[in-house]
């Protein structure tokens, strides 16, 4: 199997585990999902295959319909962010196109007609946006999509209308979190029309200090400028982060070394962990390779965020039905497997 | 965009925040930005997050003078009805937009200030955009004929425009 995206290393890589730049789209003769009816969905999902399959780069995707995917599959692309909640739901007839490493994935009738998303590890937010820009440009000379000279891209739901643009960024903030500096961070960011959640979006728990940063305003604003913006307020929580490490290092260093390496012992020796248990322990790996404790690819624990996942590890492991301890002693062995310490 | 604060220079912050349902913007250039206090992220601590937005649709939708009348309104395209949307806080199609555009509008400068888009284009309608815009431009200087009396000027330019929008799409 081909390396996924999230195995190389990237930019700002101690703090920035990894960017997302997804473009909602329409098509103009089309109701948005929802409220089409079962052939038109074919239809969508027909045209929109088509027009990737007729470019470039077509060749080096392939067609996953959610109706011939099973539940495991299904959530596993979830967990790795390949696919929403929603689109695996099922509510609609939907698919999504995936190339081989994963770092581009077009969801097709989920929200939106299309949503094309691009991945890459570490800060990435130009070339992301590029690349985004690329794919978007291949449907936008096949399909026609949606679009109103004051509105912008028309979306199913107002608060995308514009560019249709949600650039998001995935930070891991431990020290910032240990200082509780991390509780002003969501409603700052909000001032600066960025949205904070956890690694699993709207409400889910920031577990193992892995927080995903987003912009909230796409009309009037240009995809350029936008990301800019994000990049600024990255700058500061990046540097703010490093800050708190170093301070947290220069205070504690001894009881910080100890926990690193109690978090290295239970990764290398145990035989059954949860996944939150696995998120918070990597989290102090990435946090003790930071600060030049212990040497390590941060790439390799990064692939582990996701690898570790319940339903990846079951896929993983064969693809079949395991009860959670079952996962557990599973996890708890590809983490050994992995991390060589 | 000019600074709300002083008028002069150009805005290069632009902040968004929702509290209690109510969504607060503030365009300021970044010196206006320092002295209110919008500087760095990490001093400040107010509000919450995110935009209540179907109970904001459901409080503009309900209290809606002209509710009869939207009662009516359906959209031939897709089908939904104004309930549909501000029960869901979701439009039901493209032409949606179009059908419902005096009900959708004020809710759209809600969420997004009254502005409008600027990104990126589709190919397709990089050329309608430029005939709108020179559409609007000829009416203007139609207008301009008639107020000054230059009716044979002004009967010029009604053709054009005439011309220009009778070859649309
Ligand atoms: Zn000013
Ligand atoms: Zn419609």
């Amino acid at each position: 199997m081909k390396a996924k995206w999230y195995e190389k290393n990237g930019p700002e890589g101690d703090v920035v585990v990894s960017t997302r730049v997804r473009f909602a789209r329409n098509l103009r003769d089309y109701p948005f999902p929802g409220r089409m009816k079962p052939e038109q969905e074919r239809e969508v999902i027909d045209k929109v295959a088509a027009a990737l399959a007729a470019s470039s780069i077509g060749g080096g995707f392939r067609l996953v319909e959610m109706s011939a995917a099973d539940e495991v599959a299904r959530r596993a692309m979830v967990e790795r962010h390949v696919i929403s909640p929603e689109l695996a739901a099922g509510k609609n007839a939907g698919a999504v196109l995936l190339n081989e490493d994963e770092s581009v994935a077009v969801m097709i009738n989920e929200e939106d007609h299309l949503r094309i998303q691009v991945m890459g590890a570490g800060l990435c937010l130009d070339e992301c946006l590029k690349r985004a820009a690329e794919v978007d440009g291949i449907f936008d000379r096949a399909l026609k999509y949606a679009f109103n000279e004051k509105l912008g891209y028309l979306t199913k739901c107002p608060t995308n209308l514009g560019t249709g643009m949600r650039a998001s960024v995935m930070l891991h903030l431990p020290a910032l979190t240990e200082s509780g500096a991390i509780r002003n961070l969501a409603s700052n960011a909000a001032k600066l029309g960025f949205a904070v959640r956890g690694m699993y979006g709207e409400g889910s728990a920031a577990k193992g200090a892995l927080y995903q940063i987003s912009n909230q305003t796409t009309l009037g604003f240009t995809e350029e400028g936008t990301v800019e913006r994000l990049e600024d307020a990255l700058g500061q929580i990046i540097s703010q982060e490093r800050g708190m490490r170093q301070n947290l290092f220069d205070r504690a260093q001894q009881q910080l070394e100890d926990r690193i390496w109690r978090s290295a012992g239970a990764l290398r020796y145990a035989r059954s962990m949860s996944t939150d248990e696995a998120l918070d322990l990597i989290g102090d790996l990435r946090m003790g390779v930071s600060l030049g404790m212990l040497e390590m690819d941060t790439a390799e624990l990064n692939r582990l965020l996701w690898e570790i996942q319940p339903a990846n590890i079951i896929e993983s492991s064969g693809g079949k039905d395991m009860t959670p301890e079952e996962r557990d002693r599973a996890r708890a062995a590809h983490l050994r497997e992995i991390l060589k310490i | 965009m000019l600074c709300q604060n002083c008028n002069k220079a150009q805005a290069t912050c632009h902040y968004k925040q929702t509290i209690n349902g109510e969504t607060h913007e503030a365009h300021l250039c970044a010196e206006c930005a320092e002295k209110l206090g919008y500087g760095s992220m990490f001093n400040f601590n107010i509000g919450e997050l995110g935009f209540g937005l179907d109970s904001m649709l459901s409080h503009m939708f309900g209290q809606g003078k002209k509710q009869s009348a939207l009662h009516e309104l359906k959209c031939p395209l897709c089908g939904a009805t104004a309930e549909d949307i501000s029960r869901t806080g979701r439009v039901g199609c493209a032409e949606c937009y179009d059908v419902f555009s005096d009900m959708l509008t004020p809710y759209i400068r809600r969420i997004h200030g009254n502005t409008a888009h600027v990104g990126r284009i589709p190919v397709g309608a990089d050329e309608q955009i430029g005939k709108n815009r020179k559409i609007e431009q000829l009416k203007a200087d139609m207008q301009k004929a008639i107020e000054a009396q230059e009716f044979e000027r002004a009967a010029e330019l009604r053709d054009e425009i005439k011309g220009l929008e009778n070859n649309e799409g």
